[in-house]
């Protein structure tokens, strides 16, 4: 694996893209699930829910240390066998790409419902693959500054919340722990959606310039946006209350409509301007992705061809399965659980036989 | 051949764009001249016989004519729903009709003993309405509002829109009666809606009052002295002004600024609220104590005899809450709620009536002004 010193990623490049992944639109919604159990301490669950992330971080910063130049892929082929590690890892692309089509549908509603509702949900996805594909064929590097520059934007449209807490009440969050540590646990299940495919670090790795950064990389992106997800919960049902929440599809979209700003009419359009481009963002990342991971299972030669055969399927899969939010959530109350448990089982599996066979760079 | 290849590929790109964006269905755009942007909307239900019932939504809006003038137009819309409504009034109207703008929603009060549930549903739903827009209860019926000629307004609702924003001052009136704070309290736990209650007195429109519902429906109205009690009890940060009057030339008046804050206790089944009151303001205008600006003593008087006074109305107001209207118009079961767990299935509306509340009010004048004439 030859890569040129300056297409190399720095270590904050690499926090922001992990960020970047994990962060997508649906984080709008992410109250709505977690409230469902765990009540008015559904915040309590989503920082507990953190400790997935981590898991996966603390095997990355685990695996990245015995094996800096190789990703996974090759990894899990050297210590698997050739034929069942190709099998493993076309099972990781496709647990990456059950991502992909929820993604661009969640987009495409967000717009059609509270943007521009003349637009056809063909048009976005066209934009969306059209700005999305041109980013990933220009390659990691220009992927990381992307990501650095939506990390920014998000901060930029979360500061604003926290004057919020001047509206909201106390009285909505309390009693603490007043629906038991059972259900807090259970609604932090609800949370996994949102954290997960942080596996990207496992492909990334070999790109960083400073080995010895990756740890506090991955958790820096882990602790960052345990953050952004715990805030965000916090302050939706500190604002809304746990019997509103649920009456709204992306509650912290409403939330963002107490934020006064001086000449602006309501928040919340500015802000939904500019959660869509944190999905163009991970539309980006997925393009590059999957093409990373199909590139490796089988050398493609025209890239271009590829890049829109995949986006056709996608486009196809979402019209047709993904076409509205019952639709979607129906789909992904499966596809969500299967695939990160898959993810767990393959990278915990590499990481043990790693382990046990003490391979490594010595 | 792989030259020949970018370049079909490229065409094959370009020609998908042109596709998408330009095949379809074809889009429609409207200018603003186009459409009737409405800055209040009136809610009102007609009903016939036993069942039937039909709303009828009065619409106002300021046209703007060639030479600069302005007119007032209203509209009204009638359907058995609110979305018929809708088409009702398309027929009658030459432009295309647009609420995102609305800066009022004046509710009959026969409508909101019905319920108000699609009134805010339907607002809910619709992403391109604004959400700052207040939710006002009136007698009679909204239409004559609006009908009405405001001094100094091309219109109306933007005349009462206006003055329950500028209401804050006195009367200890929070002024978020918006629709987007309706919202997040019409199905909370504990928590109710209270909007202001307009009524046409002669020449004048003003607010007479405060309105409380029950979940989605109005349960209460309350005159104007108890909407200042109520208010005072029932927000945090508010103004008004307290007067202790013996006759009509001996009298103080306080211009208070409150804090309050609620405790609950449980004993058995039964909850006891204790509401703390801290008042603090500026005398301004007094003929009943002497010398005040000079000694202590009869500032300490005053505070004490205020507290009294104050006391006593919430004492009154609390009796009349408890067994007259029997709605819970201080959100005590919020708070109730907040500290022994929610979703217990209570109605705390008939909780909070039969719970014991005390209040403990203190007074502390802060300035006297520039001295006393």
């Amino acid at each position: 694996m030859q890569i040129e010193k300056k297409n190399l990623l720095t270590p904050n490049e690499v926090t922001f893209l992990l960020i970047g992944i994990m962060l997508d639109v649906s984080t709008a919604s992410l109250p709505n699930g977690v409230i469902a159990t765990a009540k008015q301490d559904g915040w309590i669950s989503v920082l507990i829910g953190a400790a997935y992330p981590l898991y996966v971080a603390l095997i990355a910063i685990y695996v990245s240390g015995k094996h800096p130049k190789e990703n996974i892929l090759v990894l899990s082929k050297r210590y698997l066998g050739k034929t069942l590690g190709t099998i493993l890892n076309f099972l990781f692309l496709v647990s990456f790409f059950s991502y992909f089509p929820p993604l661009i549908s969640n987009v495409s509603i967000i717009i059609r419902t509270d943007v521009v509702s003349i637009l056809s949900p063909l048009k976005i996805y066209v934009v969306l693959f059209f700005v999305g594909v041109y980013t990933a064929s220009k390659g990691i590097k220009v992927l990381g500054r992307l990501c650095t520059i939506t990390f920014c934007m998000v901060l930029v449209i979360i500061i604003p919340t926290t004057f919020i807490l001047k509206q909201g009440s106390y009285l909505n969050i309390s009693p603490i722990f007043g629906t038991g540590i059972v259900n807090i646990l259970k609604g932090s299940l609800a949370s996994a959606y949102d954290y997960s495919l942080l596996e990207l670090i496992f492909l990334i790795y070999p790109f960083i310039n400073d080995k010895s950064k990756i740890k506090s990389a991955a958790l820096k992106a882990v602790g960052f946006t345990a953050i952004i997800y715990t805030w965000i919960t916090f302050i939706t049902i500190y604002y809304m209350g746990k019997d509103i929440i649920p009456k709204t599809i992306w509650s912290f979209f409403t939330v963002t409509e107490a934020v006064q700003v001086a000449v602006v009419n309501n928040f919340r359009y500015i802000f939904i301007f500019f959660w869509i481009i944190i999905a163009v963002n991970s539309a980006s990342i997925f393009n590059y992705v999957c093409m990373f991971i199909l590139d490796h299972l089988k050398k493609i030669k025209s890239k271009k061809v590829i890049y829109v055969i995949m986006a056709v399927v996608v486009i196809m899969i979402a019209k047709t399965y993904y076409g509205d939010e019952l639709a979607m959530a129906e789909i992904t109350k499966y596809t969500s659980p299967i695939s990160i448990v898959f993810n767990l089982l393959y990278i915990t599996l590499t990481a043990s036989l790693i382990w046990i066979k003490k391979g490594g760079a010595k | 051949m792989k030259k020949y290849m970018n370049i079909i590929f490229i065409v094959f790109l370009f020609t998908t764009f042109l596709l998408v964006f330009f095949g379809g269905e074809k889009m429609i755009f409207l200018s603003a001249e186009e459409l009737d942007i409405y800055t209040g909307v009136g809610v009102g239900l007609d009903k016939y016989g036993g069942v039937d019932a039909k709303f009828r939504i009065p619409a106002t809006l300021n046209a703007y004519k060639l030479d600069g003038s302005v007119e007032r137009v209203i509209s009204t819309g009638v359907g058995s729903t609110i979305g018929k409504s809708r088409e009702d009034r398309q027929n009658k109207i030459g432009n295309s009709l647009f609420f995102g703008l609305v800066k009022l929603y004046l509710i009959d009060e026969e409508y909101a003993k019905y319920g108000i549930r699609p009134l805010i549903d339907i607002t809910f739903k619709n992403p391109a309405i604004n959400n700052d827009l207040y939710l006002v209860v009136c007698k009679g019926k909204s239409e004559e509002y609006f009908k009405r000629d405001m001094p100094g307004y091309d219109n109306s609702a933007e005349y009462i829109s206006d003055m329950i924003k500028n209401s804050v001052n006195y009367n200890f009136f929070k002024g978020d009666y918006m629709f987007k704070h309706a919202v997040l309290s019409m199905d909370a736990e504990g928590k109710n809606i209270v909007s202001p209650y307009i009524e046409m007195m002669g020449d004048d429109v003003k607010i007479t009052g405060m309105v409380v519902y029950k979940k989605d429906k109005l349960a209460a109205i309350l005159d104007m002295k108890d909407t200042k009690i109520m208010n005072m009890l029932r927000e945090n940060n508010v103004k008004g002004i307290l007067t202790i009057q013996k006759d009509s030339v001996k009298y103080i008046n306080y211009d208070a600024e409150s804090k309050r804050k609620i405790t609950c206790e449980r004993i058995g089944d039964k909850y006891i609220f204790t509401i703390d009151l801290d008042l603090k303001g500026e005398i301004i205008n007094n003929e009943l104590y002497k010398d005040m600006a000079k000694k202590i003593e009869i500032t300490e008087k005053f505070e004490e005899d205020m507290e009294r006074q104050v006391k006593e109305m919430c004492t009154g107001f609390l009796e009349k809450m408890k067994n007259g209207y029997k709605v819970d118009c201080l959100q005590l079961g919020w708070v109730a709620a907040a500290k022994y767990g929610r979703d217990t299935g209570v109605d705390w509306d008939k909780v909070v009536s039969n719970s014991d509340i005390k209040v403990n009010v203190k007074v502390h004048v802060d300035k006297v002004g520039r001295g006393q004439y």
